[in-house]
């Protein structure tokens, strides 16, 4: 490959260093073509689907919705906090996998205005209960009065919007920049870009946890308002790391199967990210077990309404299998060092756990609405599938516009070639 | 051998992309294998320094008054503490949860960024897994000594009662034992197995017979085999694998003491990971504390860095800020819940109660003081840093203070407020603890290499085939010629790192071509070869295997990589076991928390079923890691032949340098192809030194 300015695409013009061991430059449209027309046929289907789901049945619409919603949303979180830990880890080795996340964050300017359903439920009363009751008069019963007047202040409609603002504002900022600051050093090289994100990056993370907390708060908690778990925020951050490392996994895999990237990102950078993937699946039960331990051994009627909900029909069922589904499987599937070198295990692996993510949302969203027993909708698939698309729709169109790693980093002799020196 | 003064460094060739920031070394300035063995092993070998023995007097008449205290109170009773009814619990599960937490932050650094390949860990990892095993014996005196009654200990572990009765596993104190004990064991091993290289090393430069014997009896006779090396690297991978969530679940386990039950302050399901946060926050305040008078009295600065010290300001502001994030969880739920009782509990702790002061004290040490190490001066000025670590060290032990004290003193009911006030027996007991915590800390750097040695040699520059050596004047200045960053400069200032050593370091008297073992058989062993580096004995090793030979081994002062495939191993079986020791103690656990609770004498505690599995999942858990730990000693002491304490290749004049700054090939006598005239011409022909044939 020439060191010569060459021109892909419709990517922007950019020298690539000599010796780089694939061809890195952005995908070219027609090669996208065929994958493209699949999603966006997939995603008109879904998206019909949503229109005729909201006419049908409202309340189902916006549970539905805001459970494909959160699938994105949380994937797209968990990849931008990989990159800027990347930046405070001043890490070497994921280099290249860097720009894969960065391409995963593209979501969350579009996902920003796909809230509007969701706010459009909950202020329609479909979808927050929380809604009529502190819209309501102040409740007569004295135990009830005390839960009326907190939530009348934490619920009130500015103060929502404000927060709202704050959150969106935060990821976009963020992600946008270390995004921009990526692709510029694409262009110039050199030590002060990468100075620049490492500097930016541990604030990032601490507004990045902050924020999404309470998101989680507002959004997922507040189904059931008069519940509470201050693990909770925790919960939804794992989730979304899990959701985004084996997003990581399947997009390089395909990539990787279409011919991409082979000597670039290796086994040894997968193996790497397996682990992370195997040890978040073991921080993600020890997470489950403590919220769920705790409120099981104090038995305290408040905090035990969340999983007596979800006993109720054959949500018991799935409660039992959620563990099992979603720990358990993906432990022992990963153990094995072997299985985390072979593409197709990685493969099962992490199309499982995200398969497991969807479920989990699902469990903890959907039982709001159906208190007696699971009542599966399609829109419970539309939903997930026209929200995936999103994801995917944004992130190939990072990488049919920008290389496909970042190209002049600083740390880019680390990360090619990289050898894994596990024993 | 390269002398420690650099020469000017030749560049071959440079990295292949350019390198704007390079990677600043982790040891500054030349340091070679020999001079690191002298530099940490000299400290335990030469008399102490002065202040040594007016340091330990101090300590040790601590420890006497903390024994003297307990004395008190086991002949008295439990009154003589300033614990009372309604606040039943006060100094002594503070000190106990405190000293649990200190315990911490080794084992993060020996496993957790030991797994995250946090490579820097090297320099402090000994001294931190030292402090753990010391904080843990600190914390280990509450459970046995607290109701004054210490001749009941046993009542602890899981044996029956006069009334066949058993301990009650539905308990959270029981799982504490199981945890505590759990830690204990297991952070012994790890410590144990990461400290056999660095006792061979004192044994094969002990001067006096005593200590080679003492030495050698420890490291069980370790000699930088490579077929050692394999199993001992998967051994160290598989204990850090256990011991990551072991550390995360004692702490988790101690948050359960409280969290389990229903009081204001205690009941909140974040308890776990902000007690695991907090135990490491605290625990590398701890490790800064001591590393930083130790790091200066020995003149350690080469070894641990500026740049370490700046590294755990780090973790402490980022661990920090979890402890403060799980502050503002409890706060923001304590109000956004409406609970009454959650929300007075913190209304009292912050503004109005009586421990307002401890809540505030609690807060500007732990969360605001730390905010300072964003700025870059206040991490990397050693003094500053230990001025900062010593409000961290006293706002976790407030934090106990206010969870357990503050809670206890003001529940539900007014009839059952009340205040406690410690006595002087209570504050002799806690001081007790810093004297036996620091009489520890000073036997252990006066006896054992207080850092870890092998380790440290394998991330030398000159340990890493790939290291591209720049010449001295653009050492660290990167590819745009100038120093990135302004620890760039710093670490240049120390000097550029030492040259690979390209040839043997020459014995005083010719080695003989046959060297004749004491009490030996008459035939052959095999013949031994030096090699200058780690490069030259990977490719000699390849070279032997192409030949033919198949009894080969190589002996090296840390783990080369590579070298297990150039002799012609693969990859250790040890797994196997550490599944198999996991597997066997999680059976044993569900049998007997079963089989007792539900079965031998069924009895109801805390309105939970018999069966109920959710409350023996922390002893799953526990013995799983326990049982697993000693499958993984046992297997590496079982699969390496160890102990071996004697050995033929110890008649070969220079070989004890294995264990220093040598690199050995072995080729055994029962090989097929082993001839002694023609192997050690094979040998010499390789490019090795001082080469012999050894006798059986």
């Amino acid at each position: 490959m020439s060191t010569a300015s060459v021109t892909n695409g419709n990517g922007p013009s950019l020298s690539y260093p000599e010796g780089l061991p694939d061809r890195v430059a952005p995908l070219e449209t027609e090669a996208l073509a065929g994958g493209m027309r699949i999603l966006f046929a997939v995603m008109l289907a879904a998206g019909t689907l949503l229109v005729l789901g909201l006419l049908v049945n409202a309340p189902q619409f916006y549970h539905s919705y805001l459970f494909g919603y959160v699938f994105a949303l949380d994937i797209s979180l968990g990849a931008l906090f990989w990159v800027l830990i990347h930046h405070v880890a001043d890490a070497g080795w994921s280099v290249g996998l860097r720009r894969v996340f960065e391409n995963l964050t593209r979501a969350i300017v579009p996902l920003a205005v796909l809230f509007i359903p969701v706010l459009i439920g909950t202020f329609s009363g479909n979808l927050h209960a929380w809604y009529a009751f502190v819209h309501g008069p102040e409740p007569s019963e004295e135990h009830l009065q005390h839960l009326w007047h907190v939530k009348h202040v934490y619920f009130n409609t500015p103060f929502l919007l404000a927060r709202l603002a704050v959150y969106f504002g935060v990821w976009i900022a963020y992600a946008t920049a270390m995004r921009r600051w990526s692709l510029k050093q694409d262009a110039v090289g050199g030590a002060a870009l990468t100075r620049t994100m490492q500097w930016w990056a541990p604030s990032g993370v601490v507004l990045l946890g902050v924020t999404s907390t309470f998101f989680a708060f507002d959004i997922l908690m507040s189904l059931q308002y008069s519940w509470f778990s201050t693990i909770y925020g925790v919960y939804f951050w794992v989730g979304g790391l899990r959701g985004s490392l084996s997003s990581c996994v399947l997009i390089v895999l395909g990539l990787r199967a279409a011919g991409y990237l082979r000597q670039t990102i290796t086994m040894e950078h997968l193996h790497d990210v397996a682990k992370l993937m195997f040890g978040f699946t073991v921080f993600w039960a020890y997470i489950a077990f403590a919220q769920y331990f705790l409120i099981w051994y104090g038995n305290v009627p408040e905090e035990t309404q969340f999983y007596l909900l979800r006993r109720n029909g054959d949500w018991y069922t799935l409660s039992i299998l959620l563990p099992i589904l979603y720990f358990v499987v993906p432990f022992f599937v990963l153990l094995p060092r072997a299985h985390k070198r072979n593409p197709q295990w990685l493969a099962f692996a992490a199309a499982w756990i995200l398969a497991m993510h969807a479920y989990d949302l699902y469990w903890q969203i959907l039982p709001v609405l159906h208190n007696d027993t699971v009542h599966l909708h399609w829109l419970d698939i539309a939903a997930p599938l026209f929200f995936l698309g999103v994801v995917l729709a944004s992130t190939f169109w990072g990488f049919a516009n920008y290389p496909l790693i970042p190209i002049r980093d600083a740390r880019l002799n680390e990360t090619i070639g990289y050898e894994n020196e596990t024993p | 051998m390269t002398t420690t003064t650099n020469p000017p460094h030749q560049a071959p060739h440079g990295p292949p992309f350019p390198d704007p920031l390079p990677r600043i070394p982790l040891v500054w300035g030349p340091a070679t294998y020999d001079s690191l063995s002298e530099q940490i092993s000299s400290i335990t070998e030469k008399p102490q320094p002065y202040w040594w023995w007016p340091a330990f007097l101090i300590t040790a008449s601590l420890l006497c008054g903390g024994v003297l205290a307990a004395t008190y109170l086991i002949s008295t009773g439990v009154g003589v503490w300033g614990s009372n009814n309604p606040v039943n619990w006060a100094f002594d599960i503070t000190n106990f949860v405190f000293w649990i937490g200190i315990g911490h932050a080794g084992t993060l650094i020996s496993a957790i960024l030991f797994l995250f390949r946090q490579k820097w860990r090297t320099s402090i990892n000994r001294f931190s897994e030292a402090m753990t095993i010391f904080a843990v014996i600190c914390a280990g005196i509450y459970p046995g000594i607290h109701v004054g009654r210490f001749w009941y200990a046993w009542f602890m572990f899981p044996l029956p009662n006069a009334n066949h009765i058993f301990p009650n596993f539905r308990s959270a104190l029981l799982w504490d034992l199981f945890a505590v004990s759990t830690y204990f064991t297991v952070s012994l091993i790890f410590w144990y197995i990461g400290l056999i290289p660095d006792l061979a090393t004192l044994r094969d430069r002990a001067k006096s017979r005593m200590r080679q014997r003492i030495f050698g009896f420890l490291s069980l006779g370790w000699r930088g085999s490579t077929r050692n090396w394999r199993h001992y690297e998967v051994a160290y991978l598989m204990l850090a694998g256990l011991s990551t969530p072991l550390v995360l679940s004692v702490h988790s386990v101690v948050s359960f003491d409280f969290a389990t039950s229903i009081i204001p302050g205690w009941h909140t399901t974040i308890f776990p990971p902000y007690f695991v946060a907090g135990a490491i926050f605290g625990g590398f305040a701890m490790v800064l504390q001591c590393m930083i008078p130790a790091r200066a009295a020995y003149k350690l600065e080469n070894v641990v860095t500026i740049k370490h010290i700046d590294v755990m300001c780090k973790f402490i502001l980022a661990t920090g800020s979890l402890v403060g994030y799980a502050y503002l969880m409890e706060l923001f739920i304590a109000w956004f819940s409406g609970n009454p009782y959650e929300w007075q509990t913190f209304k009292n702790r912050a503004f109005d109660g009586d421990y307002t002061w401890a809540y505030w004290v609690m807060m500007t040490c732990n969360l605001i003081i730390p905010q300072v190490f964003w700025v870059r001066w206040c991490r990397q000025t050693p003094w500053f840093v230990l001025i900062v670590v010593t409000f961290v060290n006293v706002g976790m032990w407030y934090e106990r203070f206010v969870i357990i004290v503050q809670s206890l003193h003001h529940d539900f009911l007014p009839g059952s407020w009340g205040q406690f006030y410690p006595t002087w027996v209570d504050w002799l007991q806690m001081l007790g603890d810093f004297g036996l915590f620091f009489t520890l800390t000073l036997l252990f750097i006066r006896l054992l290499p207080m850092v870890a040695v092998a380790e440290v040699k394998g991330v030398l520059p000159m340990a890493n085939p790939h290291y591209h050596f720049v010449p001295t004047g653009q050492y660290l200045k990167g590819s745009e010629g100038e120093y990135p960053t302004a620890d760039h400069a710093l670490a240049a200032t120390y000097g550029a790192p030492s040259l690979p050593i390209t040839e043997v370091k020459p014995h005083s008297e010719p080695v003989p071509p046959f060297i004749p073992t004491p009490g030996g058989r008459g035939t052959p062993w095999g013949a031994i070869a030096e090699f200058a580096n780690g490069t030259q004995l990977l490719e000699a090793a390849k070279k032997t295997l192409a030949a033919g030979y198949k009894h080969i081994d190589a002996w090296t002062p840390f783990y080369v990589h590579g070298m297990k495939e150039a002799i012609g191993r693969t990859r250790s079986r040890l797994p196997l076991f550490t599944l198999a020791g996991a597997l066997t103690g999680l059976t044993a656990a569900v049998a007997m928390q079963f089989y007792f609770s539900a079965y031998y004498y069924p009895i109801i505690v805390g309105g939970k079923e018999y069966r109920s599995w959710e409350a023996f999942v922390p002893i799953f858990f526990e013995m799983t890691v326990l049982v697993a730990g000693f499958f993984t000693l046992l297997a590496l002491i079982g699969l390496c032949g160890l102990p071996r304490l004697f050995h033929p290749v110890d008649s070969h004049p220079t070989f004890h340098r294995s264990t220093q700054g040598g690199f050995f090939l072995t080729i055994e006598a029962k090989d097929e192809k082993f001839n002694p005239d023609e192997t050690r011409a094979f040998l010499e022909s390789l490019g090795g030194r001082h080469v012999a044939v050894v006798e059986a």
